[in-house]
Parts: structure tokens; sequence; C-alpha cells
């Protein structure tokens, strides 16, 4: 139900436009601490409420606080919004919102507007009294004037103040209404969604923002002429919107785990915060340990213990835990590991994506350390992965690693809200007396699995070890023993690997001249340049990997259909031309590694490193650039 | 069975309206209950010839997640350890899930009536100790699920759980209780070692008791309320903090009403609100001051905010010497003077 506005009427002495779209994006940006990204965060799930399909990527830089007014300093969100379901943040911003001009010449500068974009732009700074910041403006003015680019400058500020004594604090509130009415949003939901998001907090604070909201959508109608209207998705279940590293939380909820070990790390953090609002009303600890190394340790001891724990971190914590992992893989103990990545080497890139880490995720350990690795591909699967890794991690006695990224960590979307099932949790480990006979590593020699022990267990008696050792955990430096252990931890993942089906192809599953193969965060984007490309004639299909160590069957024949077949990844490759670089010295992407090794076929790939997520319109573009042939 | 102990039809007055102000907390245990039981219904059905469906068991137990990229059936004949179970179990979980199955509808249990002369003390914690069945039930659950349990060790957990016993979890979903007692037996300070997880407490007093009985049960987390109004349970039933409340069937002018928030503020001036506090009684020279005088002393020396030129805990501050201006001190000598007037050797 459309519910009464703040009662400003839309001016009847000038035209309003009305654009009909299916698809758009709107970014905000201004200096960090500003606001922009909860104004995002606000406007994305009401959008989403309202049954549109959304994407949010949150725009960050890598200060905690860098220098205001600096391009490169931009902070703020982009939130794509469709009258369908939308997969990933699309190309170019089409409306923007910026609360000064030096964030709006970071995001212009890095092409991320529309040439033809509408942007609403503070005022303020066109006439303030520092004439450095006049003369920054002008010539800020002077360097987007090389776009056909829509300016209206809002006095934000001057808004804010007949409301709040700190207009930093307000403006966010105050765009959400401009906004709320470029798009016609429902006002009753974003009072509510406000009333959400500044819950713990004062009550006159939650009314002060419910204010600035309502002057952003009355100055909006007073003074603009342009609206977008956008149609909804008729939901058919109920939905809940998060973003990825919420949905990790509360899918580890609904998983049984009982205890997550971490060691604060960007952008990995905020599902400990999620579970540290929620996981102890159900049971669950979280527990901040002193470094990586020690969280990965807590977790381990409390697998050992016959707990369900996993740990959260992100690339440079995967480094530290490498140790640790590879006890969990020798000694057996059951271990998820969630892995928010972002870029690298080192401390890399806290806050931009990358999909950086598959490799050292795989083979990270030093000597054989098999365990199994997989990626959720949107935010409704980084809910539900945690289940069936959960599940693989306690039926293989080994570690699972599931890799998701900083794309999916801060990005909001709809999904299906889910339907929660008790056979999610884990059963009670068994811990009726050991039989007489059986061992601690009673290897299966059909799986090599064995029975998980859980001491304390009545003829469960052993000694832990992390050297190598025989069935009954006692230490064996004898070179069959030490044959016999490896084939049966590789067992596991080869049994494991018999139970995968292989993956469905997204276009001709008979074939044709190109094959987009992607993994994790990227599916969305692939897939809607696939399917641009399609409809332009091109035959081009895609496969997303989720299970890559062990990979699914049927990958070799699957690319034998196609004349070419193409990686498309956020991680580093050298580009085909470039100085000494040739097709045998070329270091390529990482799943491109990995594929070219497991089935021989001459995977080729395309990568970048932006610290943004892919853009269809890119993907698009290099498809068409390695369409073997040519374009047709 | 724990409805032994309610009032039975002495549920009204301002009973029924307690009952109304916690309905959100009865109804989250009750629910907590209610669903422990259809899942205990639902492993017993699973497990009852297990081998006949491993597939489908294999394909919930992955979860949608590993919908067409997990093929159940193979998962299931490789890597599923099913056990079907042992007479011994079904018969344990069979209990349980009678003893659930009543309390997920049992109401009267939340209402306990201490007879005149009574020990408040004793019937809370027979109280709890019943209500304590369907933790003990759920625990043998989960040792019969896990093959753990011995009926000479765990029969107990089917037949009632002492509050002593309960886990932090067990804690958290307390039931809410409202007992109905006289004002001579309401003696709530021995109710400290129950004020623990999410356990609420309302007292309901027909009659003049002192002036603030719940005074002594503030601590920094526990809520405490005061009131003859039963909308003002309403705090009380929310708060992640235990909590207990005194709810006085009228108001008297002889009755402190006071709320104590754990969640308002650091400091007990913060996290306290009195509404009404009654005056001091005359004492005649010579003459023993009351004891319950102690309880309005310590509700106002809890409420009393430290003067702000002054260190907290300065003797002239708390106790408010109107007229002494504090003298102009170094900060140093300021919390030497704070230092002393914690200790009994301050030469005061």
């Amino acid at each position: 139900m459309k519910l009464p506005t703040v009662g400003v009427e839309t001016p009847t002495d000038r035209e309003v436009s009305v654009r009909r779209v299916t698809d758009i994006s709107v970014e905000i940006v201004s200096d960090s601490g500003e606001g922009a990204q909860k104004c995002g965060q606000i406007f994305g799930s009401v959008s989403a409420k309202m049954g549109n399909g959304v994407w949010t990527v949150e725009i960050i830089p890598a200060e905690v606080e860098p220098p205001p007014r600096n391009p490169a300093g931009a902070s703020g969100i982009r939130i794509r919004l469709g009258d369908r379901e939308v997969t990933n943040w699309g190309d170019e911003t089409d409306v923007a919102v910026a609360f000064n001009e030096q964030a709006l010449l970071g995001r212009h500068r890095l092409n991320a507007l529309a040439p033809n974009a509408t942007i609403l732009l503070e005022s303020m700074w066109a006439t303030h009294p520092d004439p450095s910041v006049r003369k920054q403006w002008e010539e800020a003015m002077e360097e987007l004037s090389d776009r056909e680019y829509r300016i209206i400058e809002v006095p934000m500020e001057e808004q804010c103040l007949t409301v709040v004594d700190n207009p930093r604090r307000g403006k966010n509130m105050f765009v959400l209404g401009l906004l709320s009415w470029i798009f016609d949003r429902d006002l009753e939901r974003a009072r509510d969604q406000i009333g959400h998001a500044f819950r713990g907090k004062k009550a006159e604070i939650t009314e002060r923002n419910v204010q600035l909201l309502e002057l952003g959508y009355a100055w909006g109608a007073e003074h603009l002429d342009f609206r977008y209207e956008i149609g909804t998705l008729e939901a058919s279940a109920p939905m809940v919107v998060m973003n990825g590293n919420e949905a990790v939380a509360l899918g580890a909820v609904a998983a049984g785990l009982e205890l997550a070990a971490m060691y604060p790390i960007t952008p990995a953090t905020s599902v400990s915060h999620m579970l540290g609002e929620v996981f102890e009303r159900y049971g669950g600890v979280v527990h901040q340990a002193e470094d990586e190394i020690a969280a990965a340790g807590v977790a381990i001891g409390a697998s050992y213990a016959g707990r369900c724990a996993f740990t959260i971190t992100s690339g440079p914590g995967l480094a530290l835990k490498t140790e640790f992992l590879g006890l969990a893989v020798m000694a057996e103990i059951p271990l998820v590991v969630v892995d928010v990545q972002r870029g690298g080497p080192s401390t890399g890139l806290p806050t931009k994506v990358e999909q950086s880490d598959l490799l050292a995720a795989m083979f990270g350990q030093p000597g054989d350390a098999p365990h199994v690795v997989l990626a959720p591909a949107t935010i409704e699967e980084c809910f539900h992965v945690m289940t069936t890794a959960r599940r693989i991690a306690e039926a293989l006695r080994t570690v699972v690693v599931v890799l998701s990224d900083a794309n999916l960590a801060t990005g909001v979307a709809p999904f299906p809200r889910p339907a929660l099932s008790p056979e999610w949790q884990a059963a009670p480990p068994d811990q009726r007396p050991i039989p007489e006979g059986v061992k601690p590593y009673d290897w299966d020699p059909r799986t090599g699995v064995s029975r998980r022990f859980i001491p304390g267990q009545a003829g469960g008696e052993h000694t832990l070890t992390g050297l190598a050792h025989d069935e009954r955990s006692k230490v064996a430096y004898d070179s069959a023993i030490n044959e016999r252990s490896s084939t049966m931890r590789s067992r596991k993942l080869l049994a494991f690997q018999h139970t995968l089906i292989a993956p469905e192809v997204n276009g001709d599953a008979g074939g044709g001249d190109l094959l987009v193969v992607g993994w994790g965060s990227t599916r969305g984007a692939i897939e809607e340049a696939v399917a641009r490309a399609r409809a332009q004639g091109m035959s081009v299909s895609s496969l997303h990997l989720t299970f890559l160590s062990p990979l699914p069957p049927g990958l070799k024949e699957i690319f034998g259909r196609f004349r070419k077949v193409m990686t498309v990844e956020i991680n580093y490759s050298d580009k085909k031309g470039d100085p000494f670089v040739t097709d045998h010295n070329r270091r390529r992407g990482q799943l491109s590694w990995l594929l070219r090794a497991t089935t021989l076929v001459d995977v080729d790939c395309w990568t970048r490193v932006l610290g943004e997520p892919l853009r269809p319109g890119r993907i698009l573009q290099a498809i068409r650039e390695n369409m073997p042939g040519g374009t047709r | 069975m724990p409805s032994d102990t309610s009032s039975g039809n002495g549920v009204g007055g301002v009973v029924a309206p307690a009952l109304e102000a916690l309905a959100a907390r009865l109804d989250a245990f009750h629910s907590a209950v209610a669903t422990a039981e259809e899942e205990l219904r639902s492993f017993v059905a699973h497990r009852r010839g297990a081998s006949e469906y491993r597939a489908e068991q294999a394909l919930v137990e992955l979860g949608p997640f590993a919908v067409g990229k997990i093929a159940p059936d193979r998962f299931a004949s490789i890597l599923l350890d099913l056990e079907e179970l042992t007479g011994e179990a079904e018969q344990v979980l069979d209990r349980a899930e009678y003893i659930l199955s009543a309390f997920a509808t049992e109401r009267d249990m939340h209402v306990v009536t201490v007879e005149p002369g009574g020990d408040l003390r004793d019937a809370v914690r027979e109280a709890f100790t019943q209500m304590g069945q369907v933790f003990g039930a759920a625990r043998a659950v989960e040792l019969a699920r896990a093959g753990l349990f011995d009926p000479d060790q765990h029969n107990r957990f089917l037949s009632a759980l002492p509050f002593r016993k309960w886990n932090r979890a067990e804690r958290q979903l307390a039931p809410p209780l409202v007992v109905e007692l006289d004002p001579d037996d309401l003696l709530p300070t021995g109710l400290g070692e129950f004020l623990d997880g999410q356990v609420k407490i309302v007292l309901v007093v027909r009659g003049m008791t002192t002036p603030a009985p719940l005074a002594r049960l503030i601590t920094p987390g526990t809520y405490v309320v005061q009131t003859a109004d039963p909308a003002d349970l309403t705090g009380l039933a929310v708060s992640p903090h235990p909590g207990i409340a005194l709810l006085f069937d009228q108001e008297r002018s002889e009755q402190a009403r006071f709320l104590h928030d754990p969640e308002a503020g650091a400091s007990p001036w913060e996290r306290l609100t009195i509404r009404h506090l009654p005056d001091r009684p005359e004492v005649g020279r010579g003459r023993r001051p009351p004891r319950w005088l102690e309880e309005l002393e310590h509700l106002e020396m809890l409420a009393r905010r430290p003067s702000t030129d002054t260190l907290p805990g300065t003797a002239s501050a708390l106790a408010g010497e109107a007229g002494t201006a504090p003298a102009q001190t170094a900060p140093v000598d300021q919390l030497a003077a704070w230092l002393l007037s914690q200790t009994n050797v301050g030469g005061g």
C-alpha cells in the first residue's frame, strides 16, 4: 500500500518527467564517515522489500579514514535495481549522488559513471569561503565537462542544518529522502528501515533521521524534474534481504555450527559481528582469539572435542592458519574454514574484491593435504553453503574451505526465506563405547573414511598426533605406513568426488565456439554477459564451478565440445602480447591453471585485478575479443 | 506434574495481567519446546527403518546448496553412516517425547502460590525443578542420539532437573514464573541464586510490604522493578538480562516504585529510575531504626549521581552535604582522598 508522503505535492507549474526503466544503477559517494553506505543499504533494503531485484556493492577506500575531499578516498555504495532478479553490480552508474565534487571525480576517473549520468551534487563547495576549495570545484567541473553528465546542485548541508547541528551526521538520510522521491519508494518502509538500522540507538536519533528523510523527500518533490519508475517482481515466497557475510553467519546458525573462532580481518570480520548478535541465543559461541593461528587452533580443538566448529578469515589470515589446517587434515578433524577473499599478496587490498586465494586454499599446506574447497556464487548460496560444508567436513573428517569474497561479503540481495530444517543441524557424534578392536584411524579401504573418535569415549583412548601415524594413531615413519595413510587421506577426496554431479552448461550443452568458465561470485556477471553475447548471435556458453577441490566429473568431456575454453576470474594473469610473455611462460588465472592441469585442455583465461567486481559489459567485450575466428 | 504447584483457578486479579505481560517470553519457551518435540518426532520417524531411505536422508542433511551438485544416492551409499535406533534408545526418546508434548501446551506451571507461612525460595526452587524436566528430557534425547544414554546415570533426566543443574543455554531459555504470596512471606533476597540467564520472576503480593524489598537484589546485570502497573512488566519480559519484579495489588505511598534496567547505562544512577520513594519514618531518639530503612537507603545511594567536580565516591558528593564547597585541591590529592574514602583506615 502506498503510504502518504510528507505532504509536499509536486508543483504543478513545472514538468516532471517519469522515465520507465527495467534496470538502473545508483551510486552514493562521500568522504569516509558520512554514511553513504548506510544510506545505500537502507535504500537497497527498501527497494528489495518493495519487490525490486537488488544488488549492492560497497565502495570502500583503502584507509579507515582517508583525507577528506580526495578522489582516491571516495567511500560509498552502488545499488543496482531491476524489475527482475539482479545478480551483479552491472556496468556503469546512471544516477549518482555525491557529497562533494572530489568523491565524484574519483568515480569519474574510474569510468564508473555512464556518459549521460544524472548527478546530484552538494552545492556548498562552489561557494566555500576557502579559495582553494572553490578552485578545486572549478577544476573538477572542468574535468567533468568532458562527458554528457547532467549535474544538479543540491544544497544538502544548508537543508540538513535546519534539522541537525552537524550535517555530516545527517546528509545521508537527506539523500535517502531524495532518492526515495526520485524512485518513488514507500516512505513507511523507509521509516521502518531507518528504525531497524539505528536499533540500539536513542529514539531521538531515529526520529531525527526520519525528519531528514522527509526533508530530502520534500526537497526532491519541490525541486527535481525527473523521476524513475521501475517494475517489481511478484514474489512467490517470503523474501529476506542480507549481505553475504550476514548470510554466512546465519547459515552457520542454521547448520548447527556451535563455535566460530576468528581474529578480525577485513572483509571477513562482519561475519563475527552478525554472529555476535545472534549466536549465543542458539547455543553458539563466538571466540575472538589472540591471532589467526590461535583462532584455527581453537576451532580445531573444539571440533576434536566433538563440537561443530568453524573459523573465519581472509587471505592473509589463511596464510597464517596454514600449519594448523595441515594438522586438521593429518589428524582428520572436521573443520570448516570460511575465507572471505580480498586482494593480495601480503596484506594487499583489504577493502577490495579479488578471487585471490583459490590456489592458496587448495595447496597452501606443506606435503599432501587433501581437503575440500568450494565457492558459493550468490548471497543465497552463502547461507546454504554452511550446511553442506559442515556435513562434508564431518562425513570426510577433513577440512572444508569455503571461498567467499568481498563482492559477496558486502553485497546485499534479496532471496527466498530459507525453509529451515532440523536435519541441517549436526547429529550429536556417536559416543557409544568403541567396540573392541576398532582403531582411531580404521580407514575403510574403499573410501578412506574412518570412525570419528571423541575424547573421553570409552575404549577410544589414543594419542593424537600431527605426525605421520598408523591406524592406531602411533607415530610411524615407516615408509609403507606413510604411503598408506597418504593414500587413505586422498581416497576420501576421490570417494567424495564420485558423489559430485557434472555441472550444467548455461547455453548450449552440445557445444559451440566459446565456453566461459567461472567460479564464485562472478557467476551473475558472467551469465549476464553470455546472455548479451548470445543475443548478439555469438556461439558462447558458460559453466560455473562450485566444487574446486575435488573438481566435479565430466569437465574434460564438456570442454571438448567447444572450440575454445576460457576462464573469467578476478585474479592476476599475464596479458598476451606483454613483454616476454609467451604461451609457455604466461602466468594464468588461478582456475585456468587448475583446469589445464586436471583436464590437459588448453584453457585460456581473461582476468582483471582492478579491485572491483567484474562488469558484464567488460566481460562481453572480452568474449567478443576471444571468440575463436572473431565475432560472428 | 508442574501444574500441581499452580494456583489453579487463582489465576486472576493481578496474576493474569502479569502473565499477559510475560506472554512473549512464555510463547518463546513453549514454541521452543514444541519445536524440540517436533524435531524429536521427526528424528525418530527417520531413524526407524533408516536404511530404507538413505538417499532422502542424505539429501536433507546436505541442504539446498548441494541440490544438483551432489548425488544424494551416491553420497548415501559411500559416505552416510546411518544407524537404526536401538530399542533402549527408542524407549528413552518415547518418554522424552511424552514429556515435551506435555510441556508444549502446559501453561499453569508458570504460576505458583506460596502457602501462608511458606518459604518463597523453596517454592521457586521446586517450580524450576519441575520445569527443568523439559531440559532434562532434551538432554536425554541428545544422550540417546549419541548412544550415550545410561539408564543408571541418566534416568533422572526424565523426572526433574534442579535449577542449579541447568546449563547456560537452558538458563537463557528459562520459562518465566509468577509467584503469588502474602506480604509476610516476601523474603526475596534468597532468590538471587535464580537470577541468571534470562530467568524472569514476578512476585505478586496482596497487601502492604516493606518499602523496597527488591532493592537488595539490584546488581549491574539484573533487571529489577517494583510497580503496581502490570504494563511495567513489559520491559522485564524483553530484557536480555535476568530479572525480577514485585507487582503490588495497588499503589500505596509507603511502597517504593522503581525500575533498574541494566541496558539504561553504565552507572547505577543511569540504570535506576525511582518513580516513587516513601517518606522516611521518624525515628525517636534512642530508638533503633527499622531494618527495612536500609532498603530505602540502598536505593537512594544507587540513584545518587556524584557531583561532577569531585571524584566519584567522595563522601561529600555522596552524602550531598550542601553548602560545603569543595576545596581547590590538586587532582592527585583528590585521588588520594577518594582512595582513602574507599578504605576503613582513612583516618576519618
